[in-house]
């Protein structure tokens, strides 16, 4: 069965677009709202966690490979 | 594009097991590898050959932990070199449901604690090293000498109990803060009298023979060095004291320059935690490294 709705559009001219049709779809587009700031202190917060926690397993391996070498004062 | 593909940054692999080995490993998605990394690393190494290098010859002991010091290194750098190949070759890879910040996080927090652990573990109850800074236990121990103390001693479980003649680390007394090393001279309900150069425990005269400044002392099979240097100086080397029970009497191999029993009274067995064993490093700013030292078995 033939879809007449579809016939008579593929069978018809293509739309003609005004000369202004770009700007106007820019002016819109500008106008829409900004998508929402990123959460810089969030991500700040999150590298701060990983390079302290880096900075402490270091710490933490070192004194365990050398711990055996580190020595105490006995007078 | 396939936005379930999460390639693996090898940087941050190797970073990763940099921090902690295994960690680079778990980030690539091997918990087998990660999991058998990190307990070679943590057991074989430093507390499992602490552990062998104590039942073994006291000779040993320095070029086994120095071995162990090695492995641990080994291991380390091949968890590093490890994680960035495979993480190199993984640029296609999709996360497993366990691959979340949180079980990184949780899995980071245990191994650090599990660390800890060993590491005290180890120092309290298998082998410490301890730095001298005083000429109190010289000719024996020299000022700057480095040595390994058993602290597998003096404890419930522990397989050797205090001898007469055994060099110990013990809490000093008035200052809980530092540990002291002595001779151990006697014991609970142990005779002593020092006069001059001469000491007697249960009326029987350590000092064997004497060639100034050194003399020799003996106890039962054990023979060690003492030295008094300005013995003229000293006026207090008489006394004469019964051990109160529970406790120790210690006194410095350098007589004249040591502060024991006869300035601090005697030290309550349970503050003994340690024998030393064997020296392992020995330098001064005036003399630099004494490689002759090294090794030496202390007695």
């Amino acid at each position: 069965m033939m879809n007449k709705t579809l016939d008579t559009l593929l069978n018809s001219d293509l739309l003609s677009v005004p000369d202004n049709f770009t700007d106007q779809v820019m002016k819109e587009i500008y106008q829409l709202p900004m998508p929402t700031p990123r959460q810089t202190w969030k991500k700040r917060l999150q590298w701060l966690a990983i390079f302290s926690s880096a900075a402490l397993g270091t710490v933490e391996l070192f004194s365990f490979i050398f711990g055996i070498w580190i020595a105490t004062a006995a007078y | 594009m396939n936005i379930n593909n999460f390639p693996r940054y090898p940087w941050l692999a190797s970073a990763m097991s940099f921090v902690l080995p295994g960690f680079g490993q778990l980030y690539n998605g091997e918990p087998n590898k990660a999991i058998w990394l990190f307990l070679s690393f943590i057991l074989i190494c430093a507390p499992g050959i602490a552990f062998i290098a104590l039942y073994m010859p006291a000779t040993w002991m320095t070029p086994i932990l120095a071995l162990s010091l090695l492995l641990t290194l080994s291991i380390w750098v091949y968890g590093i070199v490890e994680a960035w190949q495979t993480a190199h070759h993984k640029q296609s890879h999709q996360l497993h449901s366990w691959q979340i910040s949180s079980t990184y996080t949780l899995v980071f927090l245990l191994c650090l604690i599990i660390q800890l652990v060993a590491i005290n573990y180890v120092r309290n109850h298998q082998v410490q090293a301890f730095h001298i800074p005083s000429s109190s236990m010289e000719p024996g121990i020299l000022q700057g000498d480095i040595l390994f103390a058993d602290m597998r001693y003096n404890c419930p479980s522990c397989k050797s109990s205090i001898q007469h003649g055994d060099v110990a680390i013990f809490v000093y007394p008035n200052n809980r803060t530092l540990y002291y090393i002595k001779r151990v001279i006697a014991l609970p309900r142990d005779v002593v009298r020092i006069e001059g150069q001469s000491v007697w425990v249960n009326n029987k005269l350590l000092t064997l023979g004497q060639s100034t400044p050194l003399a020799t002392e003996v106890f039962n099979n054990r023979q060690w060095q003492v030295q008094w240097i300005n013995s003229e100086d000293n006026k207090s080397t008489s006394m004469s004291i019964t051990v109160p029970d529970g406790q120790a009497l210690v006194l410095g191999d350098n007589r004249n320059a040591s502060k024991d029993t006869r300035h601090f009274g005697t030290v309550p067995l349970l503050d003994i935690v340690g024998k030393a064993r064997q020296i392992w490093f020995s330098a001064t700013l005036k003399d630099g490294v004494r490689w002759e030292r090294l090794g030496k078995v202390i007695h």
